[in-house]
């Protein structure tokens, strides 16, 4: 029986090694000398060894990030002879249900892989990998001539060494006196106690690090600090108390070097369940960066000679906890670069023995595990019922062709140097490390041009009151299928995308909306962003979908939804846009616009002259676009835009409470006399409008191009902007739009941009204007200390296809998403 | 002729624990082949008294195996004949059963007492009994096994660690064998072994060549009686109690001169005898060949303070370390050296010793390295009172070299306590 503690792996190291006891602690320069090879030379085989007079080299625990392209492989050893039939269970091989009887995992509860596969159902987690083509099934693996002691195969895999002979060293220890550089405590640790023989070389074997902590030597006091010196000092240089008490100094050493790096892995605390706590461990250390390139784990046991289903059942939820922690905890900068592998000293017996469990097998099968990894099953099933003469499983797959594989394909190694031999490769990795998926081929994009026509405002869906739909509030997950087509003055058919003002209110969470077309998936965008209880407006340029309908998607909890449509896009009719650099024309607070009166606007509504106005025609214009801030209000109001002539519709553009500053952009039909109205409808408020662009009926100017919203920026996580730092007071994003999102590469003269604010540290606002100009006295967005906060704005695309987008806050994160373009 | 008192402190190291001045002044006066009668006398030994915990109903299996393993610590450190407790140590790590696997503090304690009672008389006796002890018959499922329904566990073992090694038995071997040990199990009642007549396989088996109705112990008596295994068994164990004694791999010629003294009628005190007289443990490569092993370290550790398990509590830094009793971590036991040397379980004895420190301070440890003293006196004292009689001039001169800036940083108050942690950390120290 083997233990579940396997650093007993290492005793087979001792137990099989005729002549083991020479020190471990062999400097590679010197073996390599001593070969006539120098640093740099290949590795020889493990034989070369035995002749060898001990040296000594110092010893190196400097970490040394690894490369972008350098993989990190993490091997598990399954100790004890994992039953891989109940792991990779052929559900359709009847000879499996004969043989196994009551131990046979049913059919029916396996989680299947393809037809007559399935895992057995603990396995969860690895299904959904495998689902996801991220995990490698190599069936029938082994060896020729298998032996049924734990210690021997064991030593037979730990070893790979093809010549045969005895297991002085391990494949991955040979790996690490490959590498082409002093020796480093880093770059091979095994988690434990020991470490096992295919993670120790000739010259060269793993760090073992504790499970529970990262060990003595991490006190700060001045005494004990004084204290680990003399712990280095010892082992500085040669003890003169032979090559043992110099391979004690210099792990002492190692001990107060090694421990001080790995000690920050070791907070917060780790879990308590011996896999979950080594595998998140692991995981943790390859986030530290230290160099790490193999890491070992050992658990079991699965030595299940006896009352098979508890051992095994608890070991396969161990071993898929494992595997989950490991992946919730690796950082995304690491999961390109990591695979994990499994493996075992051998399979169980087809037959079931007396004691309802399973002896001593021969072929099992393996698992790889990673973002690059060639998902699927590999390798061919052993045959259930052509046996051998002990009635034993034949291998189809030699193990060290996958080691061969994995050191050739993941490790950049010469596998035929460090197996001694050459083994058949397989298809084991899609891509080697670092390299990532390749992004998916930007949308095409073949829509039709469009030009504008303005509508006089018109509500259409109210959930307050059933407008449009059902009088309800629209829950999270359950995205409302608004008709547009038809409603409002927009056309039955021949609309590209509408023009809507979007209104939250009353949610009972914190959320935000999304409006995508109907028929397409759900994009990672949103329009607008809203706190509990809040009132919440936006503008949204909104694509349709085929049958002329918009979705309405809430994040979170559920909140009432106000669409008003101030007009559409067709690209049979209807006017062209001309974007402009921001310019104000209305200022209720310095008179601008209002002929220099400084005053509230109450309830009675105001006209704004925009032809002629901040770069306006004063003719033969059919809309304007603004950007209208209103600040200081007196109470809980709204603020409605609508062409001069008509009567005030039931619409709103803003929404705001006392003291607060918002905005939002409104596009409005020009009214009679090239004039356009604005209404406050309780108290008062100061009110401001920047004109961002105006329509014309021309052939020359701007149309309309409607996208599927797209981020094209997020300062967060380094979309559109390196780093991830909050941009800072006056920083200013020079934001490359044209090329991203579905944007083309050229010929752009503005583009559509839903702008979210998030995390502000003080109060503030930003301004969005062509890139290569001064930043207008004019602003895009408003917010204050801590809100989230959207705005769509239009911007005119400056110099180099950008737009410019500058901060006046404190700090703040930006994100943008594009849902349209003009050109 | 009177034996070096380095020579006396070696062999006082291997054959034990380590001595005290006296003891080994006390040898010396002795020739070799005297002083090595001395240590192979089990005069004085104590009676074998199961810890008190054990009858008590209400103390559960981790309890127990603290007070077990305190109490064996203790005995280890206080024997007068402390060769039978390093012997037990050694046949703990032979005939394997370990407390994760068995259920039963009780038959932990009953197997190590079987273990202590032939730890220098006949091997085939251990091998016969070991075979019968409910620790062993449950710890390689001997239990379970029944015609029909045979389970190799202990049948392989027993070949391939036990007595013969891996490589000299086929796995017809393993499967005749296998049937011959049916029905040898607990009695389910009583906790004792029973031979089960109604589960034993009464057929034919063919084992090395030979057909007939082959039971268990047969198994055994064919092993150790006939020339071939009997002579492969006494080079198999042989060579694993030199590496445990000694260290060094044995050349073949020294293997055969200690298996021929074993092989004779297998008593362990002559294999003992032949190891200790053999110019081979005598020689520079075996002194500095050894490393102490954490139950060593942690034995060593509390005779040089005095400090008893209960108030060093070995027992929390032992798993660390990679070494605990009546839980060796798979059925090949301990191995040796290389084994024992990694930064964890460096971590765990240096954490040991941390513990120890404050209690031995407060006993009085090393009081004698306060000032004025100095720092050559104060480091030689902390040598003699750990037994390091023979330290290289490059780690005193380190120790040395630390006082004075300990002073010097007018922190001389550490001195004292930082030297009971440094000193079991010398390399010095931690080679047996």
């Amino acid at each position: 029986m083997l233990p579940s503690d396997i650093e007993t792996a290492d005793a087979l190291r001792h137990l099989t090694l005729p002549a083991d006891n020479s020190p471990s602690g062999l400097g590679r320069r010197r073996f390599l000398q001593a070969l006539g090879l120098g640093v740099g030379g290949a590795v020889l085989g493990p034989q070369a060894l035995a002749t060898l007079m001990p040296g000594w080299e110092e010893y190196a625990a400097e970490a040394a990030p690894i490369g972008p392209l350098d993989g990190v492989l993490v091997v598990l050893l399954m100790g004890g002879g994992n039953d891989s039939l109940n792991m990779v269970v052929p559900t359709g091989d009847s000879a499996y249900y004969a043989q196994r009887g009551p131990l046979a995992i049913p059919a029916a509860s396996a989680l299947p892989l393809a037809t007559g596969v399935g895992l057995h159902p603990s396995l969860t987690f690895l299904k959904q990998r495998y689902d996801q083509g991220q995990v490698a099934v190599v069936r029938g693996v082994g060896y020729p001539n298998p032996d049924l002691s734990h210690f021997t195969s064991m030593a037979l895999w730990m070893q790979a060494w093809g010549p045969g002979g005895p297991a002085t060293s391990g494949w991955l220890g040979r790996w690490l006196d490959g590498m082409n550089s002093t020796p480093d405590a880093f770059r091979g640790i095994n988690i434990g106690s020991g470490v096992p023989l295919h993670l120790a070389g000739t010259a060269t074997k793993a760090t073992a690090v504790g499970t529970s902590s990262a060990g003595f030597g991490v006190s700060t006091d001045a005494n004990d600090i004084r204290m680990y010196q003399v712990l280095k000092d010892f082992g500085a240089a040669s003890t003169t108390t032979g090559n043992w008490g110099d391979a004690i100094a210099r792990n002492g050493k190692a001990l107060i070097e090694t421990s001080a790096a790995f000690a920050p892995s070791y907070t917060p605390a780790l879990p308590s369940d011996r896999l979950v706590r080594e595998m998140t461990l692991a995981a943790r250390l390859i986030n530290a960066n230290l160099g790490a390139r193999v890491i070992g784990i050992s658990y079991g046991d699965f030595d299940s000679h006896a009352d098979q289903p508890a051992m095994h059942n608890a070991r396969m939820a161990e071993l898929d906890a494992g595997l989950r922690a490991f992946f919730a905890t690796l950082a995304p900068a690491y999961t390109s670069r990591t695979t994990v592998m499994t493996f075992s000293e051998f399979g169980r017996r087809l037959e079931r023995n007396g004691s309802n469990g399973t002896d001593h097998g021969t072929a099992a099968s393996l698992l790889l595990i990673g973002e690059n990894v060639s998902g699927g099953l590999k390798g061919s099933p052993p045959s259930l019922t052509s046996l051998t003469s002990g009635r034993q499983l034949i291998h189809t797959t030699d193990f060290r062709s996958v080691f061969g594989t994995v050191l050739n394909r993941w490790m950049n190694a010469d596998a035929t140097q460090i197996l001694g031999a050459s083994y058949p490769a397989l298809d084991l990795f899609v891509r080697t490390p670092g390299q990532v998926v390749p992004p998916p081929p930007p949308p095409v994009v073949l829509p039709t041009p469009a030009m504008l026509t303005p509508l006089v405002p018109a509500r259409i869906l109210d959930t307050r009151d059933g407008t449009g739909g059902p009088k309800a509030p629209i829950a999270a997950g359950t995205p409302r299928s608004l008709q547009v087509a038809g409603q409002g003055g927009v056309p039955l058919t021949g609309a590209s995308a509408v023009v809507l003002n979007v209104t939250a209110t009353s949610p009972d969470r914190d959320s935000w909306i999304r409006l995508y077309p109907s028929g397409e998936n759900l994009p990672d965008a949103s329009n607008l962003n809203f706190a509990a209880a809040q009132t919440v407006p936006n503008l949204v340029v909104a694509k349709l979908g085929g049958d002329g309908k918009v979705m309405v998607h809430n994040a979170v909890g559920s909140t009432h939804v106000v669409v008003d449509v101030f007009g559409y896009f067709s690209p049979a009719a209807g006017s062209r846009l001309v974007p402009l650099a921001p310019t104000r024309i209305l200022d209720s607070r310095d008179g601008t616009g209002r002929g220099g009166l400084k005053a509230f606007l109450g309830t009675t509504p105001i006209d704004l002259t925009v032809a002629g106005a901040g770069g306006v025609p004063s003719s033969g214009v059919e809309a304007v676009v603004l950007n209208v801030t209103t600040t200081s209000p007196s109470a809980s109001s709204w603020l409605t835009v609508w062409p001069k002539g008509q009567i005030q519709p039931n619409a709103s553009n803003l929404n705001y409470e006392p003291g607060t500053t918002v905005a939002n952009l409104v596009v409005v039909k020009v009214g009679t006399g090239g004039i356009v109205q604005l209404a406050n409808a309780v108290g008062s408020t100061h009110c401001i409008a920047d004109v961002v662009g105006y329509f014309v009926n021309d052939t020359t100017s701007s149309r309309h191009l409607a996208l599927s919203p797209a981020r094209v920026l997020d300062t967060r996580n380094g979309t559109g902007r390196p780093g991830t730092a909050p941009v800072g007071r006056d920083q200013v994003i020079d934001l490359q739009v044209t090329g991203a999102g579905g944007v083309p590469s050229s010929g752009v003269t503005a583009v559509l941009l839903n702008l979210t604010v998030t995390a502000p540290t003080s109060d503030g606002w930003a301004i969005v204007y062509p890139s290569g100009q001064a930043p207008p006295g004019a602003s895009n967005l408003n917010f204050a200390t801590g809100q989230t906060r959207a705005n769509l704005v239009l911007a005119k695309v400056g110099a180099g296809g950008k737009v410019a987008i500058v901060n006046r806050s404190n700090s703040a994160h930006y994100v943008a998403d594009v849902a349209g373009y003009f050109v | 002729m009177p034996t070096p008192v380095a020579d006396v402190a070696h062999l006082l190291r291997r054959a034990g624990f380590g001595g005290t001045s006296a003891r080994i002044t006390e040898l010396s006066a002795l020739d070799r082949p005297a002083l090595v009668e001395a240590v192979l006398s089990t005069a004085g030994a104590p009676a074998d008294v199961p810890p008190a915990i054990l009858a008590d109903p209400d103390k559960g299996d981790y309890d127990r195996w603290v007070a077990c393993t305190q109490w064996w610590l203790d005995r280890m450190a206080t024997s007068p004949a402390p060769l039978v407790e390093k012997m037990t140590l050694f046949w703990h790590g032979h005939f394997v059963s370990g407390r994760g696997k068995v259920g039963s503090m009780k038959w932990m304690y009953d197997q190590n007492a079987l273990y202590r009672s032939l730890a220098m008389g006949s091997f085939a006796d251990m091998t016969r009994r070991m075979a019968l002890d409910p620790a062993m018959l449950d710890y390689l499922d001997n239990r379970l096994n029944r015609v029909g329904g045979p389970n190799q566990n202990f049948a392989r073992e027993l070949m391939e660690l036990f007595t013969i090694g891996v490589g000299n038995y086929t796995e017809a071997d393993v499967d005749a064998s296998a049937r011959a040990w049916t029905g040898h199990r607990i009695n389910s009642t009583t906790g004792a072994y029973e031979f089960y007549a109604p589960w034993h396989d009464t057929g034919q088996k063919t084992f090395m060549g030979i057909t007939k109705n082959w039971d268990g112990p047969e198994i055994i008596d064919h092993l150790l009686t006939t020339a071939t295994t009997k002579a492969l068994t006494a080079r198999f164990v042989a060579r694993k109690l030199w590496l445990f004694l000694a260290g060094p791999e044995p050349s073949a010629t020294t293997l055969t001169t200690i298996a021929n003294a074993f092989a004779a009628r297998f008593d362990i005190t002559d294999l003992l005898r032949a190891v200790f007289l053999h110019n081979d443990f005598w020689t520079p490569a075996t002194r500095q060949g050894l490393v102490r092993s954490p139950i060593e370290f942690v034995v060593a550790v509390m005779r040089a303070t005095g400090l008893n398990a209960a108030t060093a509590n070995p027992q929390w830094w032992l798993e660390a370390m990679g070494q605990e009793p009546f839980d060796p971590p798979n059925v090949a036991g301990w191995k040796t050296n290389g084994y024992w040397i990694s930064t964890s379980s460096a971590s765990g004895r240096a954490g040991f010793v941390r513990y120890v420190t404050w209690r031995a301070r407060d006993a009085g440890v090393l009081a004698g390295t306060l000032e004025p003293t100095t720092p050559a006196a104060g480091v030689q004292l902390a040598f003699d009172t750990f037994g390091v009689n023979q330290p290289s001039a490059r780690t005193r001169s380190i120790l040395e070299a630390w006082v004075t800036a300990q002073r010097t940083a007018r922190a001389s108050w550490a001195v004292q306590p930082n030297l009971i942690t440094l000193v079991p950390l010398t390399p010095e120290f931690q080679l047996a």
